[in-house]
This record gives C-alpha cells, structure tokens and sequence, in this order.
C-alpha cells in the first residue's frame, strides 16, 4: 500500500508525523470505504464522492481517535453512513435512478450478461430491502472476502453477533429471491 | 404436505442455521427436500457471487489522488479560517472581560457588604437592630446620599445628624466589624451630653490651639575624631 502513497508524496497535507501517519492508513483503507460506499449506491462517481468526504471527515477526527489502528473501521464506518445520507436524500429529491452497474468486469456473452444484470437487479434489490444493520454485514462479507471476524472488527461487533445477523441477513434475502428464481428458471 | 412443514427449516439450513435432527431425518427418505435445499443453497451462493462481483469494483485511479488533494485542501482552509476565528474569539473574550470588569466595579460601589454594618439616618441607636443578628445598624446621619464605600470605610457628613423617615435609607457610614459597640457607645454620649464632647467636635476651637507643641529634643554636638585617622594611627602604633 505504500507505493499508493509515494506518488502522493508531493501532495501530502504537510510532513508532520500525524499527517503522515493519516494518509499511510487512508491510502490503506480508502479503496474500502469506496467499496462500501459502492453498495449503498452503486454509481462510481457518488461513491467516490462519498470516499473524498469521509476521508475529510476522517482527517478533521483523526487526532480525536484514541486507537489509530481502529481506523479501517472507522473509515467504513463513516463511509457508510454518508452514503446511506447521500441515497435517503437523493430518494426524497427523486432524483436518483438507480442505474446499472458498471464495474470493470468481463462477461462471457450477452445473453449471460442480460441474464446476469437481471438477476443482479434483483440481488440487489432484495438487499437494499433489509434492514441496515443485516445490510452492512452482507455488503462487508462480500467486500474482499471478509469473514466474520474481519466483519465484526469493522463493525465493533462481538463475531457472535455478526454471524447471527448475517444468518437472518440470508434467510430473508433467500425468502425474497426464491420466487423470482424459480420464475427465471420456468421462463 | 408434509414436506410443506420443514420450508422453513430448509431455508434457515440453506442460510447457515444448523439443520435439525427432525430435517435430517426427513431429508434421508425425502428427495424433493433436498433438491429443494440444494436450490435454495444454490440460489444463496448465486447471491454471494453477484454481491462480490459487484463489490469487487476498483475506484478509479484519480480517486486517491483527488482524496488527498481534497484532504489538503479542506485542511489549507482550515488553517486560513482558524487564525480569524482565533482573533475574533480573542476579541470576544477582551469584551466579556471589560464588561465584567465594570459590572463589577459598578457593583462594589454599592454599600451593602455582609460583613460590615451600614449607618444611615432614619432611626435612632437605641432601637438600632445588633450586630449579632447581622442586620444592618442603622444611625442617624447626614442625609445626603451615599456615594461610594469600600468595606471598613467611615464616611461623615458635615451636616449635624437629622431625623429622616424610617423609608428613607441613606446608607453612609461603615463600621469595621467590632466596632459596633464602640461606634454606639460613642454615639450615644454625643446624643446624652453627659459627657463633654471631644476637643475636636467643639465650635470655633482653632487647630493650632488643641495640638500641643511637640517639645523640641536638643542633640548635644559630638567632637569626634575621624575614624580613618584613628584606625591608621592604631596600625601604626606598633611600630
């Protein structure tokens, strides 16, 4: 992560060890909190918007943080809910439509992408239908490959709780999505 | 139909719940449950994969740089704004305290102290309330209003004591704590006449005639040798 921050060198806040320190762990955690705000919005302009916000944030705090090596979490943390803000407030603007994703990905065909963005429509619609905190555990699993205890880190969770949460965050996503498979495989 | 009971149970197994032993047993006989489960299983892993598909997505490459760059600036204009905030908290604070300083001042111009006990005209000394009841002694005195008093000041007026409504309150005299008694006693021999009043307090007495002449002390004059001689004449002696 360090070549990350070299080019940067030039552009540093300033030489002081804090500010050092800052940008070592925001070039370390900062594709995360985009990651994370990603899955609340899913359009890559806000969510690096959202990115550049919280890590302001984060700088303006970071002196107040006790535990520095706390501050991946905290940087999702913040991240999250600006994002979750950032989509509340575009609903009641209607403005937002939520378009389809555009990662930077290969699909084999156009018929498995057709098929694949439908499906992920609907993925994604029954995840952003659960409740908040049954949707950061969902959205965290998915980023980078968390397991629970990497999960329960981010969040300040005990792993009991993260692992339960994630159970109830499946059960409902199954429930919701059951029937639309099985349309999808009668068509 | 009796498959229809264990829907739930499949679904919580499919999401990572523990399957129960009543499953277990029924998913052995039973080949539709667990086609069922497997869909249901399937479906949850076609979840995942989306989900980590979709998240897999890489910021794009700008993002650091216009997050560092956007950090810089935030914190250039920090350090612009802090400086005039500074001085105009500064500012604020000379203010308070001025203000303060002449409210407090404008209050320690007022006579009432807790520890002193304040004369005014109005009232006579025999009906004056005690100093033990820390209520305020009042004596008659001149009536012109009080200017200002510090603790343990006394303030006289020129004028002789004249007998004021007891709603006036003219407050002008204050007695250092202990000296009630005194001050009363004093007061009441000036109203008895019993005893002659102080040279001082009498009419037409000139300055002059009620200081006595200090006696003039006469300093004798001292033939004395200079010290330097007599100490050199001591250390040449010897020889």
């Amino acid at each position: 992560m360090n070549d990350a921050v070299a080019p940067l060198a030039g552009r540093l806040v300033s030489d002081a060890p804090l500010d050092r320190e800052f940008e070592e762990r925001l070039a370390e955690a900062s594709t995360l909190a985009f990651r994370v705000a990603y899955g609340v919005l899913r359009q890559r302009e806000d969510a690096e918007d959202v990115a550049q916000e919280a890590a302001v944030r984060a700088y303006r705090g970071f002196t107040s943080l006790r535990n520095r090596d706390q501050f991946r979490s905290w940087l999702v943390r913040i991240a999250w809910r600006l994002a979750l803000d950032r989509r509340k407030s575009e609903r009641r603007r209607g403005v937002r439509e939520l378009k389809a994703s555009t990662p930077y990905r290969v699909t084999p065909n156009a018929e498995e992408l057709a098929a694949g963005r439908q499906t992920e429509k609907r993925v994604w619609e029954a995840v952003d239908d659960l409740p908040e905190k049954l949707r950061i555990v969902v959205v965290l699993s998915a980023i980078e490959g968390h397991g629970m205890r990497e999960v329960a880190a981010l969040l300040g969770l005990p792993e009991g709780t993260v692992k339960s949460r994630l159970h109830e965050a499946r059960r409902r996503l199954l429930e919701r999505l059951q029937c639309v498979v099985t349309g999808t495989n009668r068509t | 139909m009796r498959c229809d009971r264990y829907e739930q149970d499949l679904t919580a197994g499919a999401a990572g719940a523990a399957i129960t032993r009543d499953l277990e047993a029924h998913l052995k006989g039973c080949l539709g449950c667990r086609e069922r489960l497997a869909e249901k299983r399937g479906l949850l892993e076609s979840v995942d994969r989306v989900l980590r598909m979709d998240l897999d997505v890489e910021p794009s490459p700008a993002l650091r740089h216009r997050v560092f760059t956007r950090v810089a600036a935030t914190e250039r204009e920090r350090r612009r704004i802090v400086p005039g905030v500074a001085a105009a908290a500064l500012a604020a604070g000379l203010i308070i305290v001025l203000v303060a300083g002449a409210w407090a001042r404008r209050r320690s111009a007022t006579p009432l102290e807790s520890n002193a006990v304040v004369i005014s005209p109005g009232f006579p000394v025999r009906d004056a309330v005690t100093p033990e009841t820390h209520e305020p002694l009042l004596i008659p005195s001149t009536p012109r209003p009080l200017v200002a008093a510090t603790p343990h000041a006394v303030q006289s007026g020129s004028r002789p004591a004249v007998a004021r409504p007891a709603f006036v309150r003219e407050p002008e005299v204050l007695v250092p704590p202990g000296q009630e008694a005194a001050l009363q006693s004093f007061i009441a021999v000036l109203r008895d006449r019993s005893v002659p009043p102080p040279p001082l307090l009498l009419s037409g007495a000139s300055l002059e005639s009620l200081i006595a002449p200090v006696p003039l002390i006469e300093i004798p004059v001292l033939d004395a040798t200079p010290l330097a001689d007599s100490v050199d004449s001591a250390e040449r002696s010897p020889s």
